[in-house]
């Protein structure tokens, strides 16, 4: 490990295990030549498209942005009523809303609804709150069967992984990946064709949409006024689990509120062009109720369960309360320069990159989760293409505050930033400092070879002594 | 004291209400730039353009007549029976194809069982509209049948008026907000059924329907 995270390590005092684990696993993706690459071709091919779907589908995107980013607050300064509103609304078409605190008390109304179904089987749709909830494991201690149909979230269920990135879960398998995993796990022929592998994740989950017991999706927005929820996914695996089984069960954090009908005109695209580089993602659906009387199919049971698990708290702290506007596209996961290098898995949280770094130590623990807002350069990346205007990198820095004043911080770590603002003030002490190291530098050849290589020269002269010197000669 | 009673609580004590500005109005007119400049003759070709860019299959039709052939021939590839929603218009136009064909069945006679449904070689069902700006259809679960009809089936066929055809997104939404009908399910359908999870490689018909087709009857 290089002398700098060994040091930094030491400094922090949030050395969690989580911690310790962060580094471990960033250090050995950072290493991993071949995984690099894998997610650098999937983040160019999407960089492509979006750059191109910003300036085709908008007039001005920083306008875009802006409205949208209007919107959300003013759903969030509102987002009491607008819950209740959506409740009533909803309920009154025979939809049933519940609420849960924490993630077990939503995990307590899906195990009793699956019990009083005499549920077997469970289709699903990709949702990032049942990850959050850890609805699978839940789900496998009542010894009941979970298909995941999302392609991507099916191959890391395959392969008894987590997901790698929120909106591409498994953008770190290449086609090879993938057909040993389908060949060794579904039986099926090997090929690394794309489209015969998607034909053979089709063919294995056709079944399950026409025999499961109950169908459970997230939701991407929820519409406060029109008492509805939308489900945005380009397989129509999301459909087909909103269509066939009896029970819909809909899993949603309570962030996701837009007022209207009319502001999905502008966050489908939104969202599509932000997420995908697509003009609109290929099914966006609205569902306002269970099937109504005069309807020949859909679920007799919807029930739509609204989840805090942190959220209100986020909501109440005016610093992170604009964290609550993220509509869950990634870009800031793409656009981030420690994502790409380290890839989805080394976060070890459920939302990785920028958003999941600002937010996890709110709904999981400062102590346990504030070095991910450490690992970051600042670059500021995530900010600028956030669709929302959720002032990402700031927020990081903000996390890094709190985490050092409510921490018992080193007293090493606290005499060395002493020691180091001692001697930035006075120049002469800086220049002493300076070739008191060059001295020194020798010293680096104790060193392993690959972390000397961190240690830069020192130059002959210090900036203010070269510039002296030259001043001098003109 | 309950969840809900919990959570709306800790909500209105951060006193958050009066920290956001109105809510901003705007049109899609100056926000898309690729919205539709032209009058509504052209919101035809403008529809069929970005439909097909999407790997739909347009087509147009000035006769019930050459609708029907339209869509014999869109079925010939498929094989199994074709389920049709039980719509006045479209009974009009199909009734002679019904009538001579084993292969077309009217939905309110005809199994509901999904695993039946699952055979079909194609659904066909009206829209409620279009949308030009996208290439986009939005259906809703009591004028197509249920939600099961227009995604089952490997092929999805829906048969519509240029009357239906709107520029933008926001006239669509706002013709829904001006009725008062009672649906559970819509749907905005952007293209044929895809996912890019592969090596981000495109490719067709991943759960719903692997053709998608539009036959616009002009007469």
């Amino acid at each position: 490990m290089s002398p700098f995270a060994t040091f930094w390590r030491k400094g922090n005092s949030s050395s969690s295990g989580e911690h310790r684990s962060f580094l471990r696993r960033a250090e050995l993706r950072a290493h991993d030549d071949t995984h690099r690459h894998k997610i650098l071709k999937a983040i160019t091919s999407y960089e492509q498209a979006v750059g191109t779907m910003k300036h085709s589908q908008f007039r001005h995107w920083q306008q875009a942005r802006h409205l949208a980013a209007q919107v959300k607050a003013y759903a969030l300064a509102h987002l009491p009523d607008l819950l209740e509103t959506f409740e009533k609304i909803i309920s009154a078409r025979g939809a049933t809303v519940l609420w849960a605190e924490t993630a077990e008390e939503a995990r307590e109304h899906i195990r009793r609804i699956v019990r009083s179904q005499n549920a077997r089987k469970v289709v699903k749709s990709k949702s990032m709150t049942t990850e959050e909830i850890g609805l699978n494991e839940m789900l496998q201690a009542e010894k009941v069967e979970v298909w995941e149909s999302d392609l991507g979230e099916l191959i890391v269920q395959i392969a008894g992984e987590k997901p790698y990135h929120i909106v591409t879960p498994a953008m770190h398998k290449s086609k090879a990946d993938i057909a040993k995993l389908f060949h060794e796990k579904l039986g099926a022929p090997y090929t690394e064709n794309a489209e015969a592998l998607t034909m053979v994740a089709r063919r294995h989950l056709r079944k399950a949409y026409i025999t499961a017991d109950i169908g459970i999706t997230g939701a991407n927005f929820i519409i406060a006024e029109e008492g509805a929820i939308v489900m945005t996914e380009n397989e129509g695996n999301g459909r087909l689990t909103m269509a066939c089984p009896p029970v819909h069960v809909v899993i949603v954090g309570i962030e996701k509120v837009i007022p209207r009908l009319e502001h999905l005109s502008l966050f489908l695209p939104l969202l599509a062009t932000s997420g995908t580089g697509q003009q609109l993602t290929c099914y966006n659906s609205i569902v306002r109720g269970p099937r109504s009387p005069a309807e020949p199919d859909g679920p007799e049971t919807m029930i739509v369960i609204l989840l805090d698990n942190g959220r209100s708290r986020l909501y109440g702290d005016p610093e992170f309360h604009q964290s609550l506007r993220c509509i869950r596209c990634g870009a800031c996961l793409n656009a981030c320069p420690v994502y790409r290098t380290i890839g989805g898995h080394a976060y070890g949280t459920t939302y990785q990159g920028p958003i999941g770094a600002v937010i996890s130590p709110h709904l999981w623990g400062m102590e346990k989760w504030s070095h991910l807002s450490f690992a970051s350069s600042l670059c500021g990346a995530c900010t600028d293409v956030c669709p929302v205007e959720i002032d990402l990198h700031h927020l990081l820095l903000k996390n890094r505050r709190r985490a050092v004043q409510a921490a018992k911080t080193g007293k090493g770590w606290k005499f060395g930033f002493r020691l180091w603002a001692f001697i930035m003030r006075s120049r002469r002490l800086v220049h002493l400092a300076h070739h008191l190291g060059r001295s020194l530098q020798w010293l680096r050849r104790v060193l392993p070879r690959d972390q000397a290589a961190h240690i830069p020269d020192l130059a002959r002269q210090t900036f203010a002594e070269w510039w002296k010197q030259h001043e001098r000669q003109k | 004291m309950s969840a809900k009673n919990n959570i709306l609580r800790r909500l209105r004590q951060a006193g958050m209400k009066g920290s956001a500005p109105d809510l901003p109005r705007w049109q899609d007119a100056s926000v898309f730039a690729d919205f539709p400049q032209t009058e509504s003759p052209d919101l035809n070709r403008h529809f069929a353009h970005r439909f097909e860019a999407l790997q739909g299959e347009f087509y147009q039709a000035g006769s019930a007549a050459e609708a029907r052939s339209r869509l014999l021939q869109l079925v010939e590839k498929e094989n199994g029976p074709v389920l049709v929603q039980p719509h006045e218009w479209l009974r009009r136009i199909l009734n002679p194809l019904a009538a001579n064909s084993e292969r077309f069945h009217y939905m309110d006679a005809y199994s509901q069982d999904s695993r039946e449904m699952e055979k079909a070689a194609a659904g066909i069902t009206t829209a409620d509209f279009l949308v030009a700006r996208t290439g986009s259809l939005f259906l809703r679960s009591h004028t197509a049948f249920g939600r099961r009809l227009s995604v089952l089936p490997p092929l999805h066929i829906v048969l519509a008026r240029p009357q239906q055809i709107v520029a933008s997104l926001e006239q669509g939404f706002s013709k829904l907000k001006k009725e008062n009908q009672p649906w559970s399910y819509g749907v905005l359908i952007t293209g044929p059924s895809r996912t890019a999870d592969i090596e981000k490689i495109l490719v067709l018909g991943a759960h719903g329907p692997k053709r998608l087709a539009v036959i616009l009857v002009t007469e």
